[in-house]
């Protein structure tokens, strides 16, 4: 969904300092194709945890991350604890949010080709075809950067954050963001002229 | 050195979307790389020659242009790259375009697109097409191994320009290109990475690709470039256009892009160009193949968690 909100915001044109738009896995075919499915992926999910640990462990051995030390930063967070239950359960009933889920990927792919700053979409490489999944045409037109990050899941930014972090300050370089611009070079000379 | 007849029977089974067996590609990749080594950077071609954009693996669509373009070497041919990813059958398309560069060398021509990497077709489909085709990597390997040599671009009756890509700020003459070391992996950066990667732009000057690599150029780059180099024309792939070509920057540049219904969903033409005798020029262009059979892709209940 954070994906979803970024694209919105980027494309109201609202933010004028916004220099860049990076959308982790998020493809409007893929979110609407997957729709129908989501129901049955949220009720699959282990419900309630005795400790924060346990709902650590089980978001890497049976759930959807990779990382063990980024579950642990990022799972608490998405907890909380039921006192007439006496466990913890998950803070957002995802579920009860169903009506608005459409609402949130129909049209982003044109949102997405429509914002004018530098863009770049990654997609994880385990879902294969990934490169299906992108915004095609737009891709072959040259409107945007597409990274597909290979041996990860749906939570680029958990499960590989070193190669995450590499992705961002590239894109960050390579399109100036930032006060200090970068030189496109001038013509070099070959090492030996041929006449 | 196999004979014709080994070759046009290959050619045979592979217009039939077979592949060859794994000793057979490698035995094929040996004498292309022994002819390509020989090509150069900026490679020379006669007219009449037919000019296409992107493959992308659409092995039928490719029979589709020679059914619109003529067989080779009834027609002589130029392909400005891009042979793999993407498409269902990039081994076999791939393939069938080496073995008649091989059989028909001083007929056809084969130029690198970006997608004839070693980095990009682990990512965008090849790789794991020649996994399932052949049970190991040592396909994807002869071809990775022989694409170092395809040449960068090339130069029509010395007036029109030919290559994947676009321009390159380092780049200002034919012979700066002739310069350039390309037997190697195409760089992230730098001149040859420039070639197989920019596009023309409506904005002046050079400016910061969207895809990551390679640059965008405006008319005032490209005139310049026709004008310093003597040519009319630069013609290029790279792109996706909506009717299969695209002239722009005032006639300076024109796209060719050669897989209609681009990735089975892209809803658009192709086109090939057809440059006669005299150097006049007549764009065909041609729908998808009817009746595409679309192999089976695991598609698997996805884990979106929203």
């Amino acid at each position: 969904m954070g994906g979803s909100i970024a694209v919105h915001v980027a494309a109201r044109r609202s933010l004028s300092t916004l220099a860049g738009l990076l959308v982790v896995d998020v493809v409007e075919g893929t979110a609407m194709t997957s729709l129908i499915h989501m129901q049955k992926i949220l009720s699959s999910r282990m419900q309630h945890f005795s400790s924060i640990e346990k709902a650590i462990e089980w978001s890497v051995r049976g759930g959807s991350l990779r990382n063990i030390d980024s579950a642990r930063v990022s799972i608490p967070a998405t907890l909380k604890y039921d006192d007439s239950k006496k466990c913890y359960l998950y803070r957002t009933e995802l579920e009860k949010t169903e009506q608005y889920w459409k609402g949130w990927y129909e049209g982003l792919s044109d949102k997405f080709l429509s914002c004018p700053v530098p863009k770049l979409l990654l997609l994880a490489g385990t879902r294969m075809p990934s490169w299906m999944c992108g915004h095609t045409i737009g891709q072959m037109q040259g409107k945007f950067q597409m990274a597909v990050v290979r041996h990860t899941g749906h939570a680029i930014q958990e499960d590989v954050p070193d190669e995450f972090a590499t992705l961002i300050v590239n894109f960050i370089s390579r399109n100036q963001i930032g006060p200090h611009e970068i030189e496109i070079p001038g013509p070099r000379k070959p090492a030996f002229s041929k006449p | 050195m196999p004979s014709h007849a080994d070759l046009d029977r290959q050619i045979e089974h592979l217009m039939e979307c077979k592949p060859l067996p794994e000793a057979e590609v490698k035995a094929l990749c040996d004498q292309a790389r022994a002819i390509l080594v020989e090509e150069w950077n900026v490679q020379p071609v006669k007219c009449p020659v037919t000019v296409c954009g992107d493959i992308h693996g659409q092995f039928y669509d490719l029979i589709e242009l020679f059914r619109i373009g003529g067989n080779a070497p009834d027609t002589n041919y130029l392909f400005m790259g891009d042979y793999v990813d993407r498409g269902y059958y990039s081994v076999e398309t791939v393939t069938l375009l080496v073995a008649l560069k091989v059989r028909y060398r001083d007929r056809i021509t084969i130029l690198r697109g970006n997608h004839e990497s070693r980095q990009i077709t682990q990512v965008y489909g090849f790789y794991d097409e020649c996994l399932r085709k052949y049970g190991n990597a040592n396909v994807w390997k002869f071809f990775t191994d022989l694409f170092d040599y395809l040449p960068l671009t090339a130069l029509i009756e010395s007036q029109i320009f030919c290559l994947h890509g676009g321009l390159s700020p380092s780049l200002d003459t034919l012979d700066n290109i002739r310069a350039l070391d390309r037997i190697q992996e195409v760089p992230h950066e730098g001149p040859m990475c420039d070639l197989l990667w920019s596009d023309p732009d409506d904005r002046c000057g050079w400016g910061i690709s969207p895809r990551g690599a390679g640059y965008t150029f405006g008319q005032d780059i490209a005139a310049q470039f026709n004008h310093t180099n003597g040519l009319s024309l630069i013609s290029r792939a790279h792109q996706l256009v909506m009717e299969g070509f695209n002239w722009c920057q005032d006639k300076n540049v024109v796209t060719v892009f050669s897989a209609p219904n681009y990735c089975y969903r892209c809803g658009n033409m192709a086109a090939i160009l057809e440059i006669g005798e005299n150097m006049d020029q007549n764009f065909l262009q041609f729908d998808p193949a009817p009746r595409q059979i679309e192999p089976d892709t695991t598609r698997k209940t996805p884990d979106y968690f929203l």
